[in-house]
């Protein structure tokens, strides 16, 4: 695999971020990334903010730099579709009103991130807090996320998740409706994100260095677009069948030769 | 009484009855002289039985149905039956005089030869006085039935004292003897045949043909399925019958109009078979009733031109609603937009999201990606028409190329698709949309981006009906006014479009605080376009601010909002407070056209007692234009007439319109319904009587399988200057029977209550009971 040459990359993030359309931090549509301030949980700030630095650089996402606490009680996070949970502690048992604000959030349209932040290995403890806890919110366990799920695919082509390290080889997630509301990694991927303030990456990652690293950010935007689209990109295995169901068409589309030029700079869907 | 007078006995019944009869007879007679055996004196008793023997002899008598016939020797010699075919295909002949006029002459003719007994005929025998009376007909006769004609000449009482029988005709028949007739038949066929026979005449057949053949184009049939589905193309056959042209160059333009709208052309050689069924196809835009029409243009040396064109009514319904979702990018607003859109099992989403930025695509691989290029000139100029509904998410379509394809998205939307912006920091003038084509049909007016206005305000919105967006459909979030007002104060939105303005055609619906419009809808063309100048509806739908009850009350509102928009810009007919059912086909010439029309207010209750207002208009298409073509609120029609009768409970009110002229109406009604003057239209076409116009060319195959079949002859424009030729003369040739029938007058009935009633008095007055 291509390594991609990271400095460049960051400066032409920084770059742009300079740039009048991203110079502040945008409210309304715009996504922002919220963490859960749960007694005993990581503060991600320097994860996040690398995350949506990420998310600007590579994608079209109008994303807020700045990522923001709040408490799971607390009505604001009605205004943070996206919360992020993280943790190598056990959890607090969460207040009734805590678990019903959760529960509203996620089943009409949020989504949580949790990210098992143990250091040498996925913590046990969060773990098992985190079942019971999640118990509260819907009656459906944790199932495996299956390697064929559009989660990854809705961005990168991805194998596997991993984060700073690699030893749980998928996702778990907690279906409301047609798709994952709740979705538990157990490889640190905030710890992958995460960074010094003078620069550098704040934790090495293992086994597999800074591929691993890269493959790290990788599942952070997919999870990210997951969240805003869906499932679109499974949209896209049977699109061409959609188009080419001749309802309408003056001519099929199969006689397409091959798909249009791309032109330079011009940007892909 | 004249010599040959003379009874006849109907003596219908079979034999074994007959003799049951005269079985009864004789046990009424033996127990009538068993009941008289003890009446003293014997010319009481005589008489009573000779009273009581006429009786049953005179029974006897009527139950033989005896009919007197007079035979009256008429001088002058045997007669000839002439019927003159005076149905409207006679009124035709290409060149010099009309067939009718040339029949005439020839039956004429007959007449000063021979003794004739007139008659004309169309769909049945017309009998005549005298030739001056056929000579005042008209040849106009909506149908040619040979058969019927000569059925009823078959009656006995018309057929006594005629020798032959001449038809004069141009042989074209279009009553049940073509239809069972065969073009390559030899004979006719059976019961064709025996209603011949019952003539016991000659059938001699005078074909009238045209010098030079007689050409027509004839639209025949126009077929189609009764129902179809908004924009699938369905196939649709046109029958059409050439005379006269097998022959010819040139060409001739078939035409298939939809609700008066050219939807296909086509060019055919005119040299070719006769009957050819050419296939079409169709594409219906919108749910409701739709009127086809196949024409073909008149060609200048036409015999007619009434049968060139003809009708089909079909009811278009929606199966599913295929939605085009192009986003600018991925957000909260496309999330909850697909969310909605794919809970809707009815809804096929194709949906096409930019998904990486301007100056990310030189670091981004796209061999470790999912992404694919913008199938741009796929979707523009080959999907396009197959879509109900594009939406334009917060969607920059300049660095895609798109601006190129913006005549076919103008004609898909002016053709009746229907076309929705969402707003956002992209779209409209900061997305580059002023001064393009595609401003032109919105429903706001764009203005250039001036100093630091990037086309985006930042801040919270508090949206305001405007009094049109009061009493829209799209707009209606509650029943009632207060209740919608409340519905809308409940909802804020986060950053607005600007440089935009309300303007045109268009309807704003909702503004903000300072009236810059948030929500506008138009008609255009027979599309429709919408804009949501912002991109935070979805927080109606995820509300940051709201107790758990009003989140269920403001999601709803999201949703319904959303359905609205949705269903007003594909002409859902549900949301129509007037629903008009025109006839399922066309309506024949002279009958009453009968529309029902339901009336339904906002909350969707019938509305009774409410007085429509009607008028009929030419089945025009809308002009081609960009501008509305159906301003809101709507303008009174005008030269309406008001409907005697009012809606019933249900709603509903059945318009019968009489002396509606052949071709293609637009019916329209008006009424006033929750407070707002309400319109809807219909389609539909009464159908001229071309049943005669469907053939024109003269055969006469048929008259030469009657003349055959009863034992005449054939002749073409002129009978033989010897006469009709007529069989041996015999005593009753020369004479009219005249038959009288004895058992039904009433002075028999008369005889029997006398017989009865004096038997009746002597035995009571001698004693017996």
């Amino acid at each position: 695999m291509p390594r991609i040459p990271y400095f460049p990359v960051l400066a032409m993030a920084w770059l742009l971020m300079a740039g009048p359309a991203h110079a502040v931090d945008l409210p309304g549509s715009s996504v922002r990334l919220a963490w859960l301030k749960v007694p005993g949980a990581t503060d991600p700030t320097s994860a996040l903010t690398a995350w949506a630095q990420e998310i600007r650089l590579r994608t079209s996402i109008d994303i807020a730099s700045q990522p923001v606490g709040v408490r799971p009680e607390d009505p604001a996070i009605f205004s943070y579709p996206l919360l992020y949970w993280g943790s190598d502690k056990a959890p607090p048992h969460l207040s009734d009103q805590a678990v019903a604000a959760l529960r509203q959030h996620l089943s009409t349209g949020g989504m949580l991130i949790v990210d098992n932040t143990g250091r040498t290995e996925a913590s046990q403890a969060f773990d098992q807090g985190l079942r019971h806890e999640l118990a509260r919110l819907f009656p459906q366990p944790l199932q495996r996320v299956a390697p064929t799920h559009v989660l990854y695919r809705s961005f990168y082509r991805l194998e596997r998740p991993v984060g700073r390290r690699a030893d749980a080889h998928e996702l778990e997630g907690i279906r409301v409706g047609n798709h994952f509301a709740v979705l538990y990694g157990r490889n640190d991927l905030s710890g992958a994100l995460a960074r010094q303030a003078v620069g550098g990456y704040a934790l090495a990652v293992v086994p597999g260095g800074e591929t691993q690293r890269e493959q790290a950010f990788r599942l952070a935007v997919n999870l990210v677009m997951y969240a805003l689209c869906l499932d679109y990109k499974d949209d896209h295995t049977h699109v061409m069948h959609l188009l080419r169901t001749r309802r309408g068409a003056k001519a099929p589309i199969a006689t397409s030769p091959s798909p249009p030029p791309i032109l330079p700079n011009q940007p892909e869907p | 009484m004249n010599h040959g007078d003379h009874l006849e006995w109907g003596l219908h019944w079979a034999w074994p009855v007959w003799l049951l009869v005269g079985a009864l007879a004789l046990t009424v007679l033996g127990l009538a002289a068993w009941n008289i055996r003890k009446l003293v004196g014997k010319r009481k008793r005589a008489l009573l039985m000779a009273l009581r023997i006429l009786t049953v002899l005179s029974v006897l008598a009527v139950l033989a149905q005896p009919t007197w016939v007079s035979r009256s020797v008429r001088p002058g010699g045997q007669r000839v039956a002439v019927i003159v075919d005076r149905s409207a295909s006679m009124a035709h002949g290409p060149e010099g005089k009309t067939r009718w006029e040339r029949a005439l002459a020839a039956a004429a003719r007959i007449e000063r030869k021979q003794p004739v007994a007139w008659y004309t005929m169309a769909q049945r025998l017309e009998p005549a006085r005298s030739f001056a009376e056929v000579k005042a007909r008209k040849p106009d006769g909506q149908a040619s039935d040979l058969l019927a004609a000569l059925g009823d000449l078959g009656d006995a009482r018309r057929t006594s004292g005629l020798s032959a029988v001449v038809l004069v005709s141009d042989g074209l028949d279009n009553g049940p003897l073509h239809a069972r007739t065969a073009s390559d038949a030899q004979t006719l066929d059976a019961e064709s045949a025996e209603t011949l026979d019952r003539l016991r005449l000659a059938v001699h057949t005078l074909a009238i043909d045209d010098a030079k053949p007689a050409r027509d184009v004839a639209v025949t049939a126009l077929r189609a399925s009764a129902f179809g589905f908004t924009r699938t193309y369905m196939p649709v056959t046109v029958d059409l019958e050439l005379s006269g042209y097998t022959d010819a160059d040139g060409e001739l333009t078939l035409t298939l109009k939809d609700n008066g709208r050219v939807t296909s052309e086509k060019k055919l050689p005119l040299r070719g078979p006769p009957q050819r069924a050419i296939e079409l196809e169709f594409q219906p835009l919108h749910v409701g009733p739709h009127l086809l029409e196949a024409s073909v243009a008149p060609l200048p040396d036409e015999a007619t031109v009434v049968n060139n064109q003809t009708w089909a009514a079909l009811q278009v319904v929606r199966d599913r609603t295929r939605v085009l979702h192009l986003a600018g990018h991925p957000s909260w607003d496309t999330r909850f937009l697909r969310a909605h859109l794919r809970g809707n099992p009815a809804v096929d989403l194709v949906s096409f999201y930019i998904m990486i930025g301007q100056g990310a695509a030189g670091y981004v691989s796209g061999e470790d990606t999912t992404l694919i290029p913008f199938p741009t000139r796929e979707i523009f100029e080959d999907s396009l028409s197959s879509f109900d509904l594009v939406i334009f998410q917060d969607f920059p379509f300049g660095p895609f190329q798109v601006e190129r394809y913006l005549p076919e998205l103008h004609k898909y939307v002016t053709g009746g698709g229907a076309f929705l912006v969402l707003g956002g920091r992209q779209s409209l003038s900061g997305g580059g949309y002023y001064g393009t084509a595609l401003a032109e049909w919105l429903p706001i007016k764009l203005e250039p981006l001036q100093g630091a206005d990037v086309g985006w305000a930042e801040g919270t919105v508090t949206p305001m009906l405007t009094p049109a967006g009061a009493l829209h459909p799209v707009s209606l979030l509650a029943g009632d006014a207060d209740g919608n007002n409340k519905a809308w104060n409940r909802h804020a939105f986060s950053g607005r479009n600007t440089s935009l303005r309300a303007g045109g055609e268009g309807n704003v619906l909702a503004t903000d605080t300072a009236g810059h419009p948030l929500l506008a809808v138009a008609d255009i063309g027979d599309g429709r376009s919408a804009v949501l100048a912002t991109d935070s509806l979805w927080q109606w739908a995820f509300p940051s601010q709201a107790a758990t009850d009003a989140r269920d009350v403001s999601r709803d509102d999201y949703h319904r909002l959303l359905d609205q928009l949705t269903a007003w810009l594909l002409h859902d007919p549900d949301l129509n407070a007037l629903r008009l059912e025109p006839p399922s086909e066309p309506v024949a010439a002279g009958e009453p056209v009968r529309v029902r029309v339901t009336a339904r207010s906002a909350s969707g209750q019938p509305v009774s007692g409410l007085t429509l207002r009607w008028c009929l208009a030419p089945l025009e298409p809308p002009p081609d234009k960009t501008a509305p073509a159906k301003p809101e609120p709507a303008k009174p029609l005008p030269e309406s007439k008001a409907w005697q009768e009012p809606t019933d409970d249900r709603g509903e009110v059945v318009l019968a319109l009489d002396e509606v002229p052949a071709g293609p109406h637009q019916l329209q009604v008006e009424a006033v319904v929750d407070g707002r003057n309400q319109q809807a239209s219909a389609p539909f076409a009464v159908a001229p009587a071309t049943r005669e116009a469907s053939r024109l060319q003269p055969s006469d195959h048929l008259l030469k399988l009657i003349a055959k079949s009863s034992g005449g002859q054939t002749w073409r424009d002129d009978v033989p200057g010897a006469g009709i030729p007529l069989p041996r003369q015999t005593d009753s040739d020369l004479a009219d029977l005249d038959h009288t029938d004895l058992w039904t007058r009433p002075e028999v009935m008369l005889w029997l209550t006398l017989l009865l009633g004096l038997e009746w008095a002597l035995r009571r007055r001698w004693g017996l009971a």
